[in-house]
């Protein structure tokens, strides 16, 4: 049984990758997307902010997912943060202050939670919404072909006025983006890796390396995901903070 | 007895928690601070000449503990009980040479809630409004300190009903008042509709009841200073674009119970309604800004308030001359109709902060009056581990004697403390 499963999960990747060959760009970054899709899912998820290579800070999170819409984020650690949430439900990004039972609207744009990671990188999972791609080519990443997209911002109501993005071309997983401000500087370089099984062979770690601060990096580890789940609607409203 | 009660609730709730560990769904929060802070006595100040009137120190230590517990009745998660409590204890004393000492329950609730449904009773602490320092439509818990934001404010006895349907919200609340002995005797109301409408968050807002009485000890106002009979509001927020947020609220009262002071130097209310409003934006500051030091994240609010319930110049030179005369006689009610942002029509409030290399956050307010008096405060804390915090805190008051900060009893202050979170 096994190994018709690993014959049939081969056959599958060479399939995707054959036709990968021929695909347009934004059937590049739609099927990426739908791989790294985790609607109605439960995630648990670590933050580690790096600076010259010491631990500063560490910080837990209870995201919900539903779907490429709304998104829920409660810090479960540390404590003065305790409680907090950020939800994003479509182009609105909110705050719930716990300790003093206040919501405040946010941008996208803010730092979640002073890391390298904007509320967007951490809670938009996809970025065909407010970026058109076009692919620039095929290039060599660390040993494998990889494509390398260039996403352009629809509007410049989002943090980014540009993202090169490499997937990896023998299965569609992504590997590395780069951000861009406005102004053209190169802000951020975000890198995928797979460390665990936690996402069935899906990169589980996202390491955010800041390009204005040398020697600063962030890490997003998935810790555990429950697929599956049947959120209630109120959970993605911001008038439903206080009542949990 | 009612610190003694509260330092009770507080001792069962750590002892729950920690009998309770077992039961994962049980959470307990604790946060200690132990401050320092030194004065600087302006004993010109028409509200406490000499300092005779309020006999402030010049120097203190403070402890504050708050401790939250909160848990699940049940495993659908569809009831909780949540407890907060907090105490302070100062080595000042006031003019009767009695410690500031406190403690008291913030919080003490039930809820319950089932689809769209959802019920709380007890004691609570109710936010409303978009604005992050100044809320006027923010009336059933006590006003916030818009220098101090995300202070924590005591809850109000309150039922809370809410139905959720198709992103309208509405919120029903029954509220009483109560004295410093648990005294209740007025009932109060309100309702609370919030929609979402494109991508801009509208709330309307309607509160009603009997109004509070002014007594010996409200002397000039209620004890959270919002003596109206009747609220209407209407609040606003959006993203402007990519890091700016505008906001806005705008509330009218009734009728206030607040005295102004014609040429006679005596004090009455006024018959009408009269409106509060603030219009502010918080915008993001990149790491890439020149305003974001050391690539930090910055950002920075901005709100002009506007006071309907406010003095006029002359009300607030009439104010300060009757003051004078009561205090002349000995007579202190008069201080009871200063109120903090509340002695002019206008202000402004910038507030800029900063936090950087993860551990570090800078923050200056600046609150400017109409009177062209102001109150500057400068914070920074720095972040020891993610249970331990440092922070200093130093607020100055200036404006001539006419004016509302020019008249601060303390015309500096500095906070020094350490505050630990597990």
């Amino acid at each position: 049984m096994n190994r018709i499963i690993a014959t049939l999960s081969c056959s599958l990747l060479f399939v995707a990758s054959a036709f990968a060959q021929d695909m347009s760009a934004e059937k590049i970054l739609q099927k990426v997307e739908d791989m790294l899709d985790i609607s109605h899912s439960r995630v648990e998820t670590e933050m580690r902010v790096y600076r010259e290579q010491e631990l500063r800070t560490t910080y837990r999170m209870d995201l919900k997912y539903q779907d490429t819409v709304s998104q829920l984020a409660e810090t479960l650690y540390p404590p003065r943060n305790k409680g907090d949430k950020t939800l994003h439900v479509g182009d609105n990004t909110w705050l719930y202050l716990a300790k003093i039972n206040k919501t405040l609207r946010v941008s996208e744009g803010n730092s979640f939670s002073n890391s390298d990671f904007s509320n967007m990188d951490l809670m938009k999972t996809n970025l065909s919404e407010d970026y058109t791609p076009a692919l620039l080519g095929v290039e060599d990443y660390q040993g494998e072909q990889a494509y390398k997209l260039e996403l352009k911002a629809k509007t410049e109501d989002v943090p980014y006025a540009r993202i090169l993005y490499w997937i990896r071309k023998r299965d569609l997983y992504p590997v590395k983006r780069d951000y861009y401000t406005f102004s053209g500087d190169l802000l951020k370089s975000m890198v995928f890796h797979t460390k665990t099984g936690v996402r069935n062979g899906a990169p589980d770690t996202l390491v955010m390396t800041s390009m204005l601060e040398k020697d600063k990096y962030t890490e997003v580890r998935y810790v555990k995901i429950e697929r599956g789940q049947a959120f209630p609607p109120e959970t993605f409203n911001k008038d439903s903070f206080a009542k949990r | 007895m009612r610190h003694v009660c509260t330092i009770g609730l507080m001792g069962l709730g750590m002892l729950l928690s920690s009998a309770h560990s077992a039961n994962a769904q049980i959470a307990t929060e604790v946060y200690l601070k132990f401050a320092g802070r030194w004065s600087h006595l302006d004993e010109t100040s028409r509200l406490n000449p000499g300092n005779q009137v309020l006999d402030l120190g010049k120097a203190a230590t403070d402890v504050e503990a708050r401790v939250t517990v909160s848990d699940y009745l049940n495993d659908g998660k569809s009831v909780r009980v949540l407890f907060k409590g907090y105490s302070f204890y100062s080595s000042d004393t006031d003019a009767g040479s009695n410690r500031r000492n406190l403690a008291r329950v913030d919080e003490l609730f039930a809820d319950w809630k089932a689809d769209n449904w959802f019920l709380s009773v007890g004691k609570r602490r109710i936010n409303w409004g978009t604005a992050m320092a100044f809320n006027p439509v923010n009336v059933i818990v006590p006003a916030r300190d818009p220098l101090n934001p995300k202070l924590e404010t005591e809850g109000q006895p309150i039922a809370w009903l809410s139905f959720n349907r198709h992103a309208v919200t509405t919120d029903l609340f029954f509220t009483r008042n109560y004295d410093k002995d648990w005294n209740s005797d007025l009932n109060r109301w309100g309702a609370r509709v919030g929609v979402m409408i494109g991508d801009w968050d509208l709330s309307a807002y309607y509160f009603d009841g009997q109004a509070y009485r002014p007594t010996a000890e409200t002397a000039g106002g209620a004890r959270d200073g919002r003596d109206f009979e009747r609220m209407v509001g209407l609040s606003f927020s959006g993203n402007l674009s990519a890091g700016v947020t505008l906001y806005s609220e705008i509330a009218g009262f009734s009728r206030s119970g607040r005295n102004y002071y014609g040429g006679n130097r005596m004090g009455k209310p006024k018959d009408g309604t009269y409106v509060q409003a603030v219009l502010g934006s918080y915008i993001v500051l990149g790491p890439e800004s020149f305003l974001s030091f050391f690539n930090g994240d910055a950002g920075v609010t901005l709100e002009v308030y506007y006071n309907g319930e406010g003095y006029t110049p002359s009300e607030r030179e009439n104010y300060f001359e009757a003051l004078d005369q009561a205090l002349q006689e000995r007579n202190p009610a008069v201080l009871g109709d200063y109120r903090f942002a509340g002695m002019n029509r206008f202000y402004v409030l910038a507030a800029y902060r900063n936090t950087f290399k993860e551990r570090y956050t800078t923050e200056v307010t600046g609150l400017f009056s109409q009177d062209r008096s102001f109150s500057l405060q400068l914070q920074a804390q720095y972040n020891l581990s993610d249970y331990y915090a440092a922070r200093a805190k130093l607020t100055h008051n200036q404006g001539s004697t006419r004016t509302e900060f020019g008249n601060a009893p303390l015309s500096d202050i500095l906070e020094v403390s350490f505050e630990i979170n597990f």
